[in-house]
């Protein structure tokens, strides 16, 4: 187990080099100048920036020296946010968006899951298609949509719930249920064909000749088998989730990191972009890692420690 | 059982790498700001202004702001020497100033002013910041607001090191002398609008080093207002200053902007009344709140045609087909904001001379009625197509429109392009770009159309000046030598009435050859709710001028 940990730590650590080193250089091919906005500045001007910023130096002395920045867990300053670190900007808006993100993830498991169990359960049946019915509601309508027209009927209409902002709990509820609402049609969709695929399986037909339950069988041989495909979408599903969603950031005048994802690479703003790329990357292969070790809790057939 | 156990486990662990994750629900004057808003006026002694703006402030480090919110904030938590006020110059820290009688040094006597601490505001602060915003070491991107001060370009740009040459002086701790390179009457009306003329108090910069302005506690003023919160991205507080010197005059205790991106989200704030003003409304809006105000200024949007040899767009006669086409009431009628005015000309007419319009003394035209001429456009397409050899507008290559990925650009585009291909039947090609490659595309010269919308800033010749022969701002490389005689020509004139009819020429001699077209001056609608008095817009750009408004309900 030691060993393969190990042998896990040195390819994720070469993944995020890759990484790192990939964009640092493509970032630099995408034409334009992260110093002209709409306010057009002079070409000189523009030159004596980039020279400020260190930018009019060869592209590998730069690489070297921001790697090894890197190495210091040093992500440099943002070129759009006078005065302010990479660092700093993601140590403050990451926990929003991550408290989101668990909030809309702890509603969204266990009722997704749920709803894939029961539709499975009861195919061809009117809970099924209920269930079914809801799940595409939820993959196919947008997050803006769902997340206006929860504004207007409970801010708007109701009056019951504030209409955006990040501040009591309150003001949680809005965003949590429009972002869930998605999560949990996916995690039904996929809970219950898997669920579907389990019950063909001999061993539930051995587990049924043995003359157990009905509630035994779905319970320690169905649900636990076909958690499999969840566990594995598990993974980058909590990552994105966790790093924040521009729309429902944006509808809801929520401070996370959605947004930075976006207007960083549209305003070209190199540090920001690297730093948060190098932060998803890690985030996400930490996250892969632990799927792949749950594997192992779950399903016998797949343990690594050997 | 116990295997479920273990995945669940697992699940939390993921959870788990992020802990210390909280909500920021500690911010108790927060949540009792928003009560009072809520609940109305459980509070009536206390003048509260809340209200929605879209971006947050990018610093607050007067020597390198240069965004519209950044502005914002500042006009109302610090103060200069003289401010814009209703369109108007109000004089600040400075009581009252003289200028020598060649107009080239202007002498500030400062007032009894304090530091929201109580420390006394001198001349040496303003030296400090002016000469700290100069200071190449700085990295400002905003030196050129300096360049008519004598020295400041040599300065920043590296050419003498000594900063005791610059034309920034302390006479005393309450006197502060600037020198101009060359005379320059509208040089206090950009001391008014610039904003990178605020005063720096040095202990803060020396204190803080790299982390200056990036908090409340980090960054100091002498204004109105002083900043008591800074949420990033969510919210930002101010309240009344009581040192400040006019501090009677201050009605409001307290202000409070919320930053929503969403326009939707920040009308239905409005509507609920959690918030009392929404910063910028979109024209789309404006139709549901007969409430709105407006305000025009500050920025003109022009099509620049490139006009260098071996485009097609070098042929006036083709550039003038464009810009008679164009039916540009309708478009500001369906697409822009209102407030939006059609203009003919370069010169922004609110600027004043001693209080007098330019544009009404010096007139110029392109010609060009606000809803376009297409029979005019037909006669000026038939002349290019001839100069050009073409025997019809099919064999005219399709023109590459360079267009900022912005939604009013984009309508914009597409509502010109549309106008073109049924008057004239040319074929526009729209190149949607970010804002860093569009403005790549405008200063290598890779277009043929580009909507460049400028502010006009204080000097009659801001725009002008650009397109002067090898200009380093010359977008649309065109090149005409009597026009540029004139604008050099001008810069050096004394003679204040030569130098506006010299202007006068010039202007109408790029209006005639049309390397550029003016549309439009762009209006910026916003939301108050009446009971909000005595809030203005000002022709400072961006500036929402709240700080002698107040509430009566």
């Amino acid at each position: 187990m030691f060993r393969y940990i190990l042998k896990r730590l040195i390819i994720s650590i070469i993944t995020i080099w890759l990484l790192a080193t990939f964009s640092f250089f493509l970032l630099r091919v995408l034409p334009g100048n992260p110093f002209q906005t709409e306010k057009v500045i002079t070409a000189e001007m523009e030159q004596k920036m980039m020279s400020y910023y260190g930018l009019d130096k060869p592209l590998f002395e730069q690489y070297i020296t921001y790697m090894k920045n890197l190495v210091n867990g040093d992500m440099g300053y943002s070129l759009k946010y006078t005065n302010r670190s990479v660092n700093s900007i993601i140590a403050s808006s990451f926990p929003v968006s991550a408290d989101l993100g668990i909030r809309s993830l702890a509603i969204a498991l266990p009722i997704g899951l749920f709803l894939g169990v029961i539709s499975a359960r009861k195919r061809g049946k009117i809970v099924d298609y209920a269930c079914v019915i809801v799940s595409v509601i939820g993959i196919s309508i947008p997050s803006f949509i769902m997340g206006s027209f929860l504004q207007y009927i409970f801010a708007v209409k109701l009056r019951l719930l504030p209409m955006a902002q990040w501040k009591s709990e309150l003001h949680t509820i809005l965003p949590t249920v429009a972002l869930s609402l998605s999560l949990l049609a996916s995690l039904t969709r996929v809970m219950r064909a898997s669920m579907l695929e389990v019950t063909t399986q001999d061993y539930i037909k051995t587990a049924k000749a043995k003359g157990l339950s009905e509630g035994k069988i779905v319970w320690s041989h169905g649900i636990k088998n076909a958690l499999v495909p969840i566990v594995t979408m598990l993974g980058p599903m909590v990552a994105s989730v966790l790093m924040g969603t521009f729309v429902i950031e944006e509808i809801f005048a929520i401070p996370g990191l959605g947004k930075h994802f976006v207007n960083s690479i549209t305003g070209l703003d190199y540090t920001m972009t690297m730093g948060l790329t190098i932060f998803f990357g890690v985030f996400l292969v930490t996250a892969n890692f632990l799927v792949d070790i749950a594997y192992g809790f779950i399903d016998p057939r797949i343990r690594l420690s050997k | 059982m116990k295997k479920f156990l273990a995945l669940f486990l697992t699940m939390v662990l993921t959870l788990g790498a992020l802990s210390g994750c909280s909500t920021t629900k500690d911010n108790g004057t927060d949540v009792n700001n928003n009560q009072d808003n809520l609940s109305g006026d459980n509070q009536k002694d206390e003048q509260i202004f809340t209200f929605a703006g879209s971006n947050d402030i990018m610093t607050l480090d007067v020597s390198l702001m240069n965004d519209e919110m950044s502005a914002i904030v500042m006009y109302a938590v610090n103060e200069g020497l003289v401010r814009f006020n209703q369109g108007k110059i109000i004089q600040g820290i400075a009581e009252k100033q003289e200028i020598s009688e060649d107009g080239k040094v202007y002498t500030f006597y400062l007032r009894d002013a304090k530091w929201s601490d109580g420390e006394d505001v001198t001349a040496h602060d303003f030296v400090y910041s002016f000469l700290r915003t100069l200071d190449p070491k700085t990295g400002s991107s905003q030196v050129e607001e300096f360049d008519s001060i004598l020295n400041a370009q040599e300065y920043y740009s590296g050419e003498i090191e000594d900063e005791s040459k610059v034309g920034i002086k302390a006479l005393d701790d309450k006197t502060l002398e600037i020198t101009l390179v060359e005379e320059d009457p509208f040089f206090l009306s950009l001391v008014a609008q610039g904003i990178n003329f605020y005063p720096i108090r040095k202990d803060y910069v020396e204190n803080f080093k790299e982390s200056y302005a990036t908090s409340p506690d980090k960054f100091i003023g002498c204004g109105p207002f002083t900043l008591t919160e800074w949420a990033q991205a969510s919210s930002i507080t101010m309240e009344k200053n009581q040192s400040y010197w006019d501090n009677e005059s201050i009605k409001l205790d307290k202000v409070v902007e919320y930053i929503i991106p969403d326009g939707n989200t920040s009308i239905g704030m409005y509507d609920l009344g959690e918030v009392d003003g929404v910063y910028s409304i979109s024209a789309l809006q404006t139709v549901n709140y007969p409430e709105h105000g407006s305000n025009v200024g500050g920025t003109l949007q022009h099509l620049v045609f490139r006009s260098e040899e071996g485009k097609v767009t070098s042929n006036s006669n083709l550039r003038k087909a464009l810009s008679f086409a164009i039916d540009r009431e309708a478009i500001v009628n369906a697409v822009a904001a209102p407030g939006t005015k059609v203009s003919d000309r370069m010169l922004d007419p609110t600027i004043t001379y001693n209080d007098e319009q330019i544009a009404d003394l010096y007139k110029a035209s392109s010609n060009v009625p606000s809803n376009g001429d297409e029979n005019k456009a037909k006669e000026y397409l038939e002349l290019a197509l001839e100069e050009l050899n073409l025997s019809s507008v099919s064999e005219l290559p399709s023109l590459n429109y360079v267009c900022l990925d912005s939604s009013a650009h984009k309508q914009y585009a597409e509502a010109l392009k549309a106008r073109w291909e049924k008057v004239l039947g040319i074929d526009v090609q729209i190149n949607i770009m970010p804002v860093p490659q569009a403005i790549g595309s405008l200063l290598s010269g890779e277009f043929d159309i580009f909507l460049n919308g400028q502010s006009t800033g204080v000097h009659p010749d801001t725009l002008l000046k650009n397109y002067i022969l090898d200009g380093s701002n010359n977008y649309a490389g065109w090149n005409n030598e009597e026009y540029t005689d004139l604008i050099l020509k001008q810069q050096k004139n004394s003679n204040i009435q030569e130098r506006f009819e010299q202007i006068q020429k010039a202007e109408q001699i790029i209006l005639d050859e049309a390397p550029v077209a003016p549309l439009w001056m762009p209006g910026t609608a916003y939301l108050a709710q009446k009971y909000v008095k005595n809030l203005h817009y000002g022709r400072q750009t961006g500036s929402i001028e709240f700080i002698y408004a107040y509430i009566e309900k």
